[in-house]
């Protein structure tokens, strides 16, 4: 299937493909380093394992932090963290945020209005503020971080399917429904829900991509995950402050990965944009 | 010499995975102040042979071969500059749906002053007076040269996209579906204005549409159009009296007629063919009554029987 | 004849959205007349059509009967039942008696759901037929429209199908359960010519089988003259004119009615220059109905009376109903 979607993509536009190509073989490789990371990782993240920042050499190739932990490690190991947090939150808010969509625009009434305020007012924040604010409540901490970000996006996947339900719901084929007698349920699941989900993993693959800079600035405040755990946005300001003393490395690398990663799931969600949207000839 | 003359005009979209044969060889020709009605069913071509002439086809549609000889000028050949001078100044157009056209924030009458004013060398008290005239002329009354086109309904936005189209002094008017999109008493109103225009200004009209009794109604000869080829090119009576075309034929028994008497429905089975790949032989084969063995191998030739074109083997 | 239908004073009236200035100067609510009070009964086993011009409520009427929109007053009764106020099982009967075609075959079937999958549906819905049974009566109503081999089209999608066959995949899946009753709004107008017979000659073979009653809605005469047993002529959401197709066809005395007749193109050249008694149009949106005859401003022989007091439906001969104060 996702041959398919290739050969078509690239039937479409060249220049596209090769930018959907490019995005899906960053996020792959860096899904694969998380995957691997016990295995690949030449120490153990957690310890120091050698003297406090050295520059990269062969035996440290990414050189080691203040601590005397292997930089390359823990970039390594901040991969799966950053995807379990980043994946999982956005999976969240998607289920939540389309699920609450649905039901407010098929059913509208007095749920929709309210509904819809809160969700308005929460997509009228800054995202990163909003998280910061959720998670100053919260605390740090893995699920809570993850709780922060979904919060960011379920607006997002709310606005978006409740009008997509709203046109979908005026359509034709559903009043062919209503007047066959389907129930609620029928119409919902049988007949608006395959119709709107099609915008679904267009949204989604968007909000990865600024999913992961949430993740990243949240770590990065202190306010994500807790501290030893490796993580991109946290090393990055870890090493911010040896930053004008020349150790560079510390923190180049984090932030270095953070970009290729957003900038990964951007490409994807592009291409794959592309290709979901229907066209209209 | 004809004032349109078009020879094996062929225009065809070029799609990701396939070619779009939309008009294959087709020829026609028209006189001054004639009208002829292009009628085939939808996918048959009969828009994009319209907007062919003018050279408005989008992408990735393009003219891949013959001519379109106006006033003895080959259409085909020219650049979009020299176009420029034709479209709307000597060949106008008018679309089914006026709103798109109009501009809904411009006053009917500016709308009209700017067009004549942008074609014709005139000042602007003179093209104000023309304005009027024209609007008058489509039986839109002086006062409502101040309205916006909201402010009308479908069938004087029709009567003023066709005011627009005249005002230039064209020689050829294109009316795509004019009145598809409008009740059948307008509908009426407006073949009647064609009707009327034609005769006060010598008006040569290609109306195009799906619907063979209104071109019945006021076409001169009919050019019936099938899977982008003209199957049939005759005057409206024969086409009436003595179809030739199998095509011709059925089309003209499931046309429903509210002044027979007798209540048959009939109707071709099948339907159109796919144009990027179309059946080899002649297009209607698959769906045709009089079917021969050659009809499904070889394309059949248009044939002139008298004085019209038949794409048939039954004639030769 | 047993009557099927029985419509009484129906009355529909949409608000009008206003501006946002509207909205803060005044409180007043406009409404659009769609339906102004119409009565007619339809028999059992009959195809009875309405015939109009846009604007004139046909559409809006078949809404109300198939229940998809409540009316703001007036009755429906099906078979003696009140169906404004029918509810839960009972409703659930009425819809799985009376079953809708629609105008758009592009639009009145769900993209997402195979052929097969959406004649099925109603069985499923209603708990009639599930799995292979449901499938097995599926494929037969695809071979039954003529959509052959139906084991092909059973897996394609509404996409891969021509405007004709979508039509006819309307017509399995809302015969599929053996209703009573179709409402069937503009079922050819979009179809193209040659077709169209073929859609209208099915709905017949239909009626045939099942015995079936048709409220057919059109805006081509042609077409209902083919088809109908008893037209109701409507004019901004009254019916001016009601009665045997045959005589309102060839006899029309609503002033209204002749001219629609005398503008209907008809193919054969030889007919041209018939004169079009009216001039004008149907108001562009019908807020503010004229006063008295609601034809009067555009009627030839439009008199004092006209513009006074609305003409009420009255029966001229057996049958035949006329709304004109030149006619009573």
């Amino acid at each position: 299937m996702l041959a398919a979607i290739l050969v078509k993509i690239y039937k479409k536009r060249k220049i596209d493909f090769l930018l959907t190509i490019t995005g899906l073989a960053i996020v792959l490789f860096i899904l694969f380093m998380a995957l691997l990371a016990p295995y690949i990782a030449p120490y153990d993240p957690y310890i120091s394992v050698d003297k406090a920042l050295l520059p990269p050499s062969p035996k440290h190739i990414m050189g080691t932090d203040n601590l005397g932990r292997d930089v390359y490690s823990r970039i390594l190991y901040g991969s799966r963290t950053v995807m379990i947090v980043v994946l999982t939150s956005t999976l969240v808010s998607l289920v939540v945020g389309s699920t609450l969509g649905l039901v407010s625009g098929y059913f509208g009434g007095k749920i929709d209005r309210v509904l819809s305020i809160v969700m308005d007012s929460l997509y009228s924040f800054p995202g990163l503020i909003l998280a910061i604010a959720v998670a100053a409540m919260l605390g740090p901490g893995i699920v809570n971080t993850i709780v922060s970000i979904s919060v960011v996006y379920i607006p997002t996947y709310f606005r978006m399917v409740r009008g997509q339900t709203l046109s979908v719901k005026n359509s034709l084929y559903v009043e062919a429904a209503i007047a066959m007698g389907a129930s609620h349920k029928t119409i919902l699941f049988d007949y608006i829900f395959p119709n709107v989900s099609v915008i679904i993993p267009v949204v989604f693959s968007m909000n990865v991509a600024d999913a992961v800079l949430t993740e990243a600035g949240l770590s990065f405040l202190g306010l994500g995950v807790p501290a030893p755990i490796p993580d991109w946005g946290f090393d990055l300001k870890n090493g911010q402050r040896n930053l004008l003393a020349g150790y560079w490395w510390v923190s180049t690398f984090p932030g270095l990965m953070i970009v290729l990663l957003a900038l990964g799931f951007s490409l994807l969600g592009e291409g794959l944009n592309e290709l979901l949207n229907p066209e209209r000839r | 010499m004809a004032l349109l003359d078009i020879i094996g005009l062929k225009t065809y979209y070029f799609l990701p995975d396939s070619v779009v044969k939309a008009v294959d060889g087709v020829s026609l020709r028209i006189e001054k102040g004639e009208i002829i009605g292009l009628v085939g069913e939808s996918g048959s071509g009969k828009s994009t042979l319209g907007l062919s002439i003018l050279k408005l086809i989008p992408p990735p549609g393009r003219i891949v071969e013959g001519s379109i000889f106006f006033k003895s000028r080959d259409l085909v050949q020219l650049n979009e500059k020299e176009m420029e001078k034709i479209r709307g100044a000597e060949i106008s157009m008018v679309f089914q749906d006026p709103l798109t056209s109009l501009d809904p924030l411009m006053r009917i009458g500016d709308q009209l002053v700017e067009t004549i004013m942008a074609h014709r060398e005139v000042s602007k008290n003179e093209a104000v007076e023309m304005a009027k005239k024209y609007l008058e002329m489509v039986g839109i009354g002086g006062e409502r040269f101040h309205d916006y086109p909201h402010q009308f309904s479908g069938g004087m936005r029709q009567r003023s996209m066709i005011a627009m189209a005249i005002s230039t002094n064209p020689s050829l008017l294109i009316a795509d579906e004019p009145t598809t999109a409008l009740d059948v008493i307008v509908q009426a109103q407006i073949m009647k204005l064609f009707e009327r225009l034609r005769r006060e200004l010598r008006l040569s009209i290609i109306l195009i549409t799906h619907d063979i009794s209104v071109a019945m109604e006021i076409a001169d000869k009919i050019g019936v159009m099938y899977a982008g080829q003209l199957v049939e090119f005759a005057s409206s009576y024969e086409i009436y009296k003595e179809p030739l075309h199998p095509y011709t034929k059925g089309l003209m028994e499931a046309v429903p007629n509210i002044e027979l008497a007798d209540m048959k429905l009939h109707y071709i089975p099948g339907d159109p063919p796919d144009l990027s790949n179309p059946p080899p032989g002649c297009r209607f084969a698959p769906r045709c009554k009089e079917k021969m063995e050659i009809c499904e191998q070889k394309e059949p030739p248009e044939v002139k029987v008298k004085n019209r074109i038949v794409r048939c083997f039954l004639y030769g | 004849m047993v009557e099927l239908v029985r419509v009484e004073n129906l009355k529909k009236y949409f608000p009008l959205e206003k501006t946002f200035i509207e909205k803060l100067l005044t409180r007043e609510r406009k409404w659009v007349r769609a339906v102004d009070g119409i009565s007619f009964t339809i028999r059992q086993g009959e195809i009875f059509t309405i015939a109009g011009e846009t604007g004139c409520g046909k559409t809006t009427t078949g809404r109300l009967i198939l229940r998809l929109i409540e009316p703001t007053s007036g009755r429906i009764l099906y078979d003696g039942m009140d169906i404004t106020a029918l509810k839960g099982a009972e409703l659930r009967e009425f819809r799985r008696r009376v079953q809708p075609i629609f105008q758009d075959p592009y639009a009145s079937l769900n993209p997402r759901m195979k052929i097969g999958d959406a004649v099925k549906h109603p069985l499923e819905i209603h708990g009639v037929a599930s799995g292979g049974e449901a499938r097995e009566e599926a494929l037969r109503m695809l071979a039954e429209v003529g959509l052959t081999p139906p084991e092909k089209f059973y897996n394609l999608y509404p996409k891969d199908l021509s405007g004709g066959q979508r039509q006819r995949v309307a017509i399995a899946r809302a015969m599929i359960l053996k209703p009573e009753f179709i409402v069937a709004d503009e079922p050819v107008s979009m179809i193209d010519v040659s077709l169209k017979a073929s859609i209208l000659r099915l709905m017949l073979k239909f009626k045939e089988e099942l015995g079936l009653t048709y409220l057919f809605i059109t805006h081509e005469l042609a077409i209902a003259k083919y088809i109908s047993d008893r037209i109701a002529v409507m004019y901004l959401g009254k019916i001016v004119e009601m009665g045997p197709a045959k005589k309102i066809l060839t006899e029309p005395l609503h002033p209204y009615t002749r001219a629609l007749l005398s503008a209907v193109p008809v193919p054969n050249p030889e007919r041209r220059g018939r004169k079009i008694p009216i001039k004008g149009e149907v108001p562009v949106s019908p807020i503010d109905v004229p006063v008295g005859c609601r034809f009067n401003p555009r009627c030839p022989l439009a008199g004092r009376e006209c513009l006074k007091k609305e003409p009420l439906l009255t029966e001229v001969e057996k049958g035949h109903m006329v709304a004109c104060h030149l006619v009573s």
